[in-house]
């Protein structure tokens, strides 16, 4: 760590920040009373605001009730929800009330009963004289405590139910939803516009995250269900392609698992080309365990430019390579990935990356298993030699998803490897890679625990990324208050600098349907990465100008749309599918794949697929979240006299190889020692080499070449930011 | 995303002037002319999801000169236990208050006094509009510029009151909710009410700057949404039975009526 004032300072203000525990201990109820009566009106959730919202925002509520209206007859049965000792017993008010009578203030006869959390229930409208306790009195869940009229202020027979956290606490919804509570109170809520069950027992089942605590152990999602969950709906978040450009045209291609296999569609121009595969990766032989259709992976094993897809099975780690048309066999590349050793747990498989960690063009496989992280080489055929990486281990605490879910691969310093990073307790620790192993660690921002980052809305935001095109990848987080980076410096970590302040908690941010949208990419073609992110109304990036994020307008992918829905927003792409050098913004809709090209102002009419759909089924996790889109990434060729980097190091016709040539008659290596000529006496230029290329076989030629070569050096200029993007591609996944 | 802004605290309007006289206004004297309008209370027969229409307008308060403040009750969900919201008519004399949803109004120290939908008790005057309480509910007693009321979250509702003329506002009693139905005396000196601590309904009085004393069993209470008022000494008020005069000094019931079905 190197800790800075700046970041000391930033530390500190998130050490205000409040987590809630989701693991207090809390009194279920069952619902009070048996008949099959639904809810004639639900609390309102939206506090003073006009109208109601119900505990999943929809309207069966009316404005300020703060209580659950149930619709059973005149003298039904009341049961007490849970066990728990009756605090005060109204009686004497009319059974028939007004409306609106005030009596017992308003609630007409009612009973207020106190549970073992401190929690109370209230039961009103009540029958005077079907009083069944008194005050003090203990009872014992399910028990009748009186009938059901409509005394007070009451329109009509019914049990108004009320919840208090606390004695002193206002009332609060017991339903859990989008609107209501954050847990559910009920033994078994059932689905929205259902009643709960009459179960007094919680009935133990598998923990989900749901805000329910489903193993009756007390404890509400706990064991990481939820971060988890978040974990297996977005590997692109953690582990993002660096190509799926599977024909090597220079278009990033679309590759996703339907419940037949793997299928991509080559982009063409302006078009999708006819679907390869599938890849026999289906439902039928066992993908639709999320233990292998989330490691679903791409990236160029072999170094020919084109992207090749991997994935664990229950046994091993296998790959298919792309021919250029299609889809070789699925091989094993990596045997010991099995369930059987450990592998089917999400602390391991969602770790599992591809990048090139030796920058040798082909992309390698890393992971962390229990004891820690390393890598295995790609030799073109499989992954052989191992490469020990940090002991990020389950013993030091790395077996935490909010640990192991910040695991990001990049290249830091800019040397074309891929290096690694993962925040800790106490804050970031990046490991720099030397092409046979990872022994250098620079540290990282304090992005710790203390300071409030252990939660899912600020860890799983964390990103690398290149926003100040300096050929290093950055580290880049949301906090409460903004999105900052810490800018690389190859050996370090500059202050952080505040990029997005309007991305904080206070404008909505820590909702997951924005915050889980965070991408970043080259919108504008300028080797800069942009973050770009969904609002509630439409998409938006940002790009920084040094001091502030400048703001681009995306398309209206707004909650009323329906793109709050995770199958919308989690599927949201930034790739080149035009091949112009700017990273567009794909995603799918109801009605299936778009891509709106990048001009670097603006955001263009999309280029549909029609497919991905939801009529064809594509709204389920096990599809929708295997969705591939990137890239493409830079192919590595002899660097030749041509304004472009061909070698992807980032460098345009590097060491002036172009005047050699021309003197030498002999193309250099890329990187070869060259000693141009006299300035003002080169030799003549090629337009289409962007540089001072000498493509007449005229030695002597002394032509006056200044103008050429101020037109070749701005095309250079302008190639050079392009090919920083390319390298920062090649180096790996993000 | 939700955007999560707080209600500001306003006062809307500029400041009340302290007018002379405004503690003598005649709206003490209409109180005896308070019709008892109240809609039939629905019964457990009508059918699921029909909604509770009331298709005539309530009076809230009348003055010696005619005027009015009358509004019309929003339907409602059946079986279900919504508050009686009346969208105001001031009939002219408050043109602005026109169209509010109140929960009760009353005519008040030149200006009318009334608690908003949202529980907000405000005084309303030519010169404006200033907020007196929160957590206000209905109905309302007037006596000059003092108001009674209750106040906290149903059911549990303690005695409070207020004066237009200073703007203040008190809360007389602690652990007595429920607590509902306040009545002035016409000095505006005693509160009657009722409570239901005990665990049953009674009567209660409490002085200004006292303390709550029990008042004798009539056998009946008041509980409906028309406060219960005082009439030539006789404390009034209106029940599912009908109308009621007591005498309290002597604890009886000097007369009634019958409501008609």
């Amino acid at each position: 760590m190197r800790p800075t004032s700046r970041l000391l300072v930033a530390a500190l203000a998130l050490g205000t920040l409040v987590i809630a525990s989701s693991s207090e201990a809390q009194v279920l109820y069952r619902r009070p009373y048996d008949p099959g009566n639904g809810i004639t009106a639900g609390f309102d959730n939206n506090g003073s605001a006009g109208g109601c919202a119900d505990y999943e925002c929809g309207g069966a509520c009316y404005d300020g009730h703060t209580g659950t209206d149930f619709g059973v007859p005149f003298g039904t049965p009341v049961l007490v929800a849970a066990t728990g000792t009756v605090t005060q017993v109204v009686t004497g008010c009319p059974d028939y009330g007004y409306y609106c009578s005030p009596c017992g203030g308003l609630c007409g006869n009612h009973v207020r009963v106190r549970h073992a959390d401190g929690s109370e229930t209230l039961y009103c409208h009540m029958q005077s004289g079907g009083m069944t306790v008194q005050t003090g009195q203990a009872v014992t869940c399910g028990q009748t405590i009186g009938h059901s009229a409509t005394s007070g202020c009451s329109t009509g027979a019914h049990l108004h139910f009320g919840f208090y956290p606390s004695s002193a606490a206002a009332a609060e919804d017991p339903f859990r939803g989008a609107c209501g509570g954050p847990v559910s109170r009920w033994t078994s809520q059932g689905s929205y516009g259902s009643i709960p069950g009459t179960s007094c027992a919680c009935v133990a089942a598998a923990e989900t995250c749901n805000g329910v605590d489903d193993d009756c152990d007390s404890l509400v999602d706990e064991d990481d269900v939820c971060e988890i969950a978040l974990l297996n709906e977005q590997p692109v978040a953690y582990a993002p392609p660096a190509t799926t450009d599977v024909d090597g045209d220079g278009r990033a291609d679309l590759c996703a698992r339907g419940s037949a296999g793997v299928a991509c569609w080559p982009a063409g121009a302006g078009s999708w080309q006819s679907a390869w595969g599938p890849i026999a990766l289906s439902d039928a032989n066992g993908w639709d365990d999320v233990t292998n259709y989330a490691t679903l992976r791409m990236g160029d094993l072999d170094g020919d430019g084109r992207a090749d897809l991997c994935a664990r099975s229950n046994s091993a780690f296998e790959c298919t390579l792309s021919t250029g048309t299609g889809f070789g066999s699925l091989d094993v590349w990596r045997d010991g990935m099995s369930d059987a050793n450990g592998w089917g747990l999400p602390q391991y498989y969602t770790t599992l990356r591809l990048a090139d960690v030796n920058a040798d063009g082909r992309d390698d496989l890393c992971a962390r298993d229990s004891a820690g992280f390393g890598c295995w080489l790609s030799n073109g055929t499989s992954f052989d030699q191992r490469v020990e990486g940090p002991r990020w281990s389950d013993a030091a605490g790395f077996g935490s998803a909010k640990y192991y879910g910040t695991l990001r691969m990049g290249d830091v310093n800019g040397d074309r490897r891929a290096d690694v990073c993962i925040r800790g307790s106490a804050g970031v620790d990046c490991v720099l890679s030397d092409g046979s192993g990872f022994v250098t660690s620079i540290g990282g921002p304090e992005w710790s625990d203390a300071a409030g980052f252990g939660a899912p809305s600020y860890w799983s935001t964390m990103r690398l990324a290149d926003v100040n095109g300096d050929g290093r990848d950055d580290l880049c987080i949301r906090t409460s208050e903004d999105l900052r980076c810490a800018l690389s410096t190859g050996t370090g970590f500059e202050e952080t600098a505040v990029l997005l302040g309007m991305l904080s908690n206070a404008n909505g941010w820590a909702d997951v349907t924005n915050y889980a949208t965070f991408r970043t990419g080259d919108i504008d073609g300028d080797g800069r990465d942009e973050i770009c992110a969904r609002g509630d109304a439409e998409m938006g990036c940002w790009s920084w100008n040094g001091t502030e994020g400048v703001q681009l307008a995306g398309p209206a992918w707004s909650d009323a749309t329906g793109w709050g829905a995770a199958q919308h927003y989690e599927t949201i792409r930034l790739a080149d599918f035009d091949g112009d050098g700017r990273d567009d913004l794909c995603a799918r809709a109801a009605a299936g794949w778009r891509c709106h090209p990048s001009s670097g102002k603006a955001f263009g009419d999309p280029v549909m697929l029609d497919d991905l759909t939801n009529a064809g089924g594509w709204g389920e996790q096990r599809y929708w979240s295997t969705i591939l889109s990137a890239g493409p990434a830079c192919v590595a060729t002899d660097e030749v006299c041509n304004g472009l980097d061909d070698d992807c190091d980032g460098e345009i016709d590097e060491g002036m190889t172009c005047w050699q040539t021309a003197d030498s008659g002999v193309e250099p290596e890329d990187g070869g020692v060259n000693v141009p000529q006299e300035a003002g006496l080169g030799p003549e230029s090629s337009s289409d080499g962007g540089c001072g290329c000498r493509t007449s076989s005229s030695r002597d030629s002394r032509a006056p070449a200044l103008p050429l070569m101020a037109l070749a050096l701005a095309l250079v200029l302008g190639r050079r930011a392009a090919a920083s993007r390319a390298r920062g591609r090649s180096a790996g996944a993000r | 995303m939700r955007t999560r802004i707080l209600a500001p605290l306003l006062v809307i309007g500029g400041a009340i002037g302290c007018e002379s006289g405004a503690a003598e206004d005649a709206s003490l004297l209409v109180q005896a002319e308070r019709p008892s309008v109240v809609p039939a209370p629905p019964r457990a027969a009508r059918p699921a999801g029909q909604p509770v229409a009331f298709p005539r307008d309530v009076e809230l308060d009348r003055r010696p000169d005619g005027a009015r403040l009358t509004g019309a009750l929003a339907p409602v969900r059946p079986n279900a236990d919504a508050e009686r919201v009346v969208v105001l008519k001031t009939g002219g004399a408050l043109p602005s208050l026109d169209g509010a949803r109140v929960l009760d109004a009353r005519f008040a120290a030149g200006g009318v006094v009334y608690v908003d939908a949202d529980h907000v008790l405000r005084f309303h005057h030519a010169s404006g509009s200033v907020e007196l309480d929160r957590g206000a509910y209905g109905p309302l007693a007037v006596a000059g510029s003092e108001i009674a009321y209750v106040r906290g979250s149903a059911p549990r509702l303690e005695l409070a009151r207020a004066n237009v003329t200073t703007r203040t506002a008190q809360q007389l009693t602690t652990a007595m909710a429920p607590c509902w139905s306040p009545a002035l005396t016409p000095d505006g000196a005693s509160v009657v009410f009722v409570s239901a601590v005990a665990g049953s309904p009674r009567l209660y009085r409490v002085d200004r700057g006292g303390t709550p004393r029990a008042l004798g069993e009539l056998g009946r209470i008041p509980d409906s949404p028309v406060g219960p008022r005082f009439e030539q000494g006789l404390y009034t008020f209106d029940d599912q039975l009908g109308t009621v005069w007591a005498d309290l000094d002597t604890g009886r019931i000097v007369r009634t009526t019958r409501r008609q079905p």
